[in-house]
């Protein structure tokens, strides 16, 4: 019965992992938030640290404007995932089958998150080419393993979002706002230290303040403890998973009350 | 004259119409307010780190101008591609009106609203940051800063006839709103650019806006600024000149062609 169950939750997140993939491929606003946009967050924010005369903040405004553009292209997505739904009229459908959203969701979630990956690769790529600096990591293992925790956490912020989104037609709208906040309050490419101290619980529950620092250490330091940062960063995802269920959950069952989703 | 006027007026209407559909006084609120001033004190707070306050006062006066310059760009692109995506394209064409004062007055409110979104970055951010700007100078660059987003408006204009036959208009005016701010010495001076890139933002809409603003804000007279205040102008003109040829051949050609369905 169990490896039963669980093949068919494999093949699902794997076929909602795919048919995201696919549709990333066509869509003009992924590959421009994916290749266009940290190419432009890199050349402003590093091109601003030089013009100021602190290129060793390069490599700090670097790794900053790559979590911008996993963030952005997570978020972007999640939104747009049940947007398109919507638009397509296929979310309450998909509501009403015994396969959960949340799951076909968390599958499109990490295909997304995955890809973005890329965004990174290109604020390096930017980095080297248009300002010739010398971006070594000096804990390749580190960093890529930070990389990687920052995208399962962000997956799973997607999930809370996602869930959020089913009750509302401005997901477009409130990502619009709600980027920009973060960016600041995780201090991507910029550092926490110029916010007021009362900002510093908001940064702290927020995943790309821990992945930034991760990739930072891992990138500059040597022989840092990056177990807490770890730790951190893994009990945020778990926390995010969870509201995200619990989220859905609720959704769900108010779905299934009013019997349809338009109503929203 | 006067038939121009009534149909300037008219599509001065309908995009106040279109606009308080869109934005009802939660998302205004709760959204397009808040991400405006989020995003210019984002820049402003890079160029702080990196600067210190003379770089982030530099910085707030080019987000401040940017904030309303990239809702006019990107604006004025939806002002043709929602022709578009309405399916009204047609209806604008077939009708014997002009749609040079339609077109201009569909664009009036976004206009307006680019203008609040620079007042507010100008209002709210300074005293959070510590920045000093001498109101009577602020006062005084505002005929500046109408000339420069006005200037940027042809340039979204211009994307908008480029890009009516793909579906990339959008996005084109997203992305061309990001690179002003590199181009356009929005965050840091053109002069800290290479020279190729310096000659592509001289050639741009608002650089030149931009500086003279910046001037005017440091104590200069009119007549100091009016050379940097008559290259905007120009170039406003040769852009609008432009975008207006190019709209009006999209349009000649869809007519002749028949082929509203393939855009």
């Amino acid at each position: 019965m169990f490896p039963g169950r669980l093949r068919s939750t494999l093949r699902i997140f794997g076929n909602s992992f795919m048919l995201q993939t696919k549709e990333n491929r066509l869509s003009q606003y992924f590959i421009a938030a994916m290749l266009i946009q940290p190419v432009i967050f890199t050349l402003l924010s590093v091109g601003t640290y030089l013009y100021g005369k602190k290129p060793d903040f390069g490599l700090f405004a670097i790794t900053g404007s790559g979590l911008v553009g996993i963030f952005n292209n997570i978020l972007w997505t999640s939104g747009e995932i049940i947007s398109r739904e919507r638009r397509y009229e296929t979310l309450s459908l998909i509501m009403a089958t015994p396969t959960s959203l949340f799951l076909i969701l968390l599958g499109r979630s990490f295909a997304n998150a995955l890809i973005s990956i890329f965004a990174m690769g290109m604020t390096f790529l930017t980095g080297i080419i248009a300002f010739k600096l010398p971006l070594g990591i000096n804990n390749p293992w580190i960093f890529m393993a930070g990389l990687l925790l920052v995208v399962l956490a962000l997956t799973c912020l997607g999930l809370v979002f996602g869930s959020l989104f089913v009750l509302s037609r401005n997901a477009g709208e409130f990502i619009e706002a709600s980027n920009f906040p973060v960016y600041i309050l995780s201090g991507l490419s910029i550092p926490l230290t110029l916010l007021p101290f009362w900002t510093r619980p908001f940064s702290a529950i927020l995943a790309p303040t821990w992945g930034n620092e991760i990739l930072n250490n891992a990138a500059r330091a040597v022989g840092f403890n990056f177990w807490p940062d770890f730790l951190w960063l893994i009990g945020l995802s778990l926390v995010y998973f969870l509201v995200g269920w619990f989220l859905y959950k609720r959704v769900e069952v108010l779905a299934f009350k009013s019997g349809n989703l338009e109503t929203w | 004259m006067k038939s121009s006027l009534r149909l300037f007026w008219s599509g001065v209407r309908s995009s106040w119409a279109n606009y308080l559909v869109y934005l009802t006084p939660s998302i205004y609120l709760g959204v397009h307010v808040p991400r405006r001033l989020l995003q210019a004190l984002f820049f402003v707070l890079i160029a702080k780190a990196a600067g210190g306050n003379d770089l982030a006062k530099f910085a707030l006066v080019g987000n401040a101008v940017q904030i309303a310059v990239f809702s006019a760009v990107f604006s004025m692109t939806i002002v043709i591609e929602a022709e578009k995506w309405n399916s009204t394209l047609q209806y604008l064409i077939a009708s014997p009106s002009n749609w040079l004062p339609i077109m201009l007055g569909k664009g009036m409110a976004d206009y307006g609203d680019s203008l609040v979104g620079a007042a507010l970055v100008f209002a709210i951010l300074p005293p959070i940051l510590g920045i000093q700007l001498p109101v009577w100078n602020l006062l005084a660059s505002i005929p500046v800063i109408l000339i420069t987003v006005l200037a940027a408006s042809s340039l979204g204009w211009l994307i908008g006839a480029i890009a009516l036959p793909v579906r990339w208009g959008s996005l084109i005016s997203n992305m061309m709103g990001y690179a002003m701010m590199i181009v356009c010495g929005v965050n840091f001076p053109l002069t800290a650019l290479p020279p190729a890139v310096q000659w592509i933002g001289n050639v741009l809409p608002v650089t030149h806006g931009l500086q003279a603003i910046r001037m005017l804000l440091n104590g200069q007279s009119y007549l100091q600024v009016a050379p940097q205040v008559g290259l905007e102008l120009m170039i406003a003109f040769v852009y609008g000149a432009i975008a207006w040829l190019v709209f009006g051949y999209r349009l000649r050609v869809i007519r002749e062609r028949g082929s509203f369905e393939l855009i």
